[in-house]
């Protein structure tokens, strides 16, 4: 047994070399188990020898296929990033359409705070805290402006409300037998009111023709206030007149 | 075939940034790599990724190669080192099925021809599936690769007689196995 173990070596190299040693024949005439292994072993060989037989895969052709796998992956990567940025955007519009009447529904809250006149009071001038420009932020028109931005809903409300409405009736003189128009306008008497406020009669002094070198040197005609000249209200009749 | 010398020059040419050479020197040692990738994974994809991270690995320490051993005594080792690390990491859920044994079941036609396929072609690398990772490096090297001692005993890092010894203990083993499948 000992012997045989002492072979394991030999029986391989003769498996590989296909040559058998003298001392290994000799053994092997009578050892029954040797023989065995040395079939065994000769057979391993050969599956061994075909085991070789392997080409390998284009090395380029292999680096091609990685780099092609490679782009499929960017591919994916940079539509599911297209895709995530898509519903971002698309997350976030609905916000910013809703922030913007938001914001816009300060300035409204401000009409409430001039004094409404009422029907009756048509021939006085409304009574506004202070006259702003028109444009203005915070002017009437600006108001109107950023009232035409509500959903209508919050129009109709607003308009129908107690001072925008009110502020529209100095403008009309109501004829009578005309039926009236229904007050569900918030813009317009907004802007007009602003006009009337704006341009009240105001005791100007009368300014001579006197021919100004400026306005000639810019060739202009010289711009003088819309009032009333002195000279011509005799002639229109506008001027004073005792009751006759 | 390509001779020591010349494959040293291409050696110092591609550690010198020749790509050229590089590539030849791929080419040349494709197949070795490969296949004892192959034989220690049982698995072609694995294998191929062995063989390319072994070239990788090659290209990038080439400044680290003295010379001392051949050049593809240094591309096994590394090409064993991965294929050992690999091997380490996996913990395999079923027993793969070698690519001879696919093969020659698919060449033969009658059922009783592709069990016999099977059985002779798979028989070998079932028998080296059942060793240690380490044993069945060194049959892989020494009767597929038809490395000498010494060779081994650079790529695994120890002296010729260890080397000798171990192939003694695994060559054992390995027909241990064999006779108990057959």
């Amino acid at each position: 047994m000992s012997d045989c173990h002492e072979f394991e070596d030999a029986l391989w190299e003769a498996a590989e070399t296909r040559h058998l040693p003298n001392k290994l024949a000799s053994h092997l005439e009578s050892c029954d188990r040797c023989r065995h292994a040395l079939a065994t072993v000769s057979s391993v060989m050969r599956e061994l020898t075909a085991l070789r037989q392997v080409e390998a895969p284009d090395p380029a052709a292999a680096v091609r296929s990685r780099l092609v796998r490679q782009k499929h992956r960017q591919r994916w990567v940079l539509a599911l990033a297209g895709a995530a940025v898509l519903c971002g955007a698309a997350a976030t519009l609905p916000l910013v359409r809703h922030q913007a009447p938001a914001s816009s529904l300060v300035r409204p809250a401000v009409i409430p705070a001039v004094k409404a006149p009422t029907r009756s009071s048509a021939v006085a001038p409304p009574r506004i805290s202070e006259p702003t420009p028109i444009g203005a932020p915070g002017s009437a028109s600006a108001a109107a402006q950023s009232a035409a931005q509500i959903a209508p809903s919050k129009r109709s409300t607003l308009g129908r409300g107690e001072g925008a409405p009110a502020l529209r009736t100095p403008m009309r003189e109501p004829s009578e037998g005309a039926p009236q128009e229904p007050e569900s306008e918030l813009a317009k008497p907004c802007y007009q009111v602003t006009i009337v406020v704006a341009s009240p009669p105001q005791p100007v002094e009368p300014r001579p023709m006197v021919a100004d070198p400026t306005y000639r040197s810019l060739s202009m005609p010289p711009q003088v206030d819309a009032a009333p000249r002195p000279e011509l209200s005799g002639d229109l009749g506008i001027g004073i007149h005792e009751p006759s | 075939m390509t001779v020591g010398p010349e494959i040293d020059c291409l050696v110092r040419a591609a550690a010198a940034g020749d790509r050229g050479a590089f590539d030849q020197l791929v080419q040349l040692h494709a197949d070795q790599v490969y296949r004892v990738a192959l034989r220690m994974l049982d698995d072609p994809d694995d294998a191929e990724d062995v063989q390319q991270e072994t070239f990788l690995q090659a290209y990038r320490r080439l400044d680290s190669f003295r010379g001392e051993a051949a050049f593809g005594t240094w591309l096994y080792t590394i090409a064993a080192r991965l294929c050992l690390g690999r091997r380490r990491r996996s913990a395999r859920l079923h027993e793969p099925i070698a690519p001879e044994m696919r093969a020659g079941a698919q060449q033969a036609h009658n059922p009783q021809d592709q069990l016999d396929a099977l059985d002779s072609a798979g028989r070998v690398q079932r028998t080296l599936a059942a060793l240690a990772p380490r044993d069945r490096l060194l049959i892989v090297l020494r009767y597929i690769e038809e490395l000498n001692h010494e060779e081994i005993g650079r790529i695994l890092g120890c002296s010729t007689e260890s080397s000798r010894s171990r192939l003694a203990r695994a060559k054992r083993l390995f027909r241990q196995h064999y006779e108990r499948m057959n």
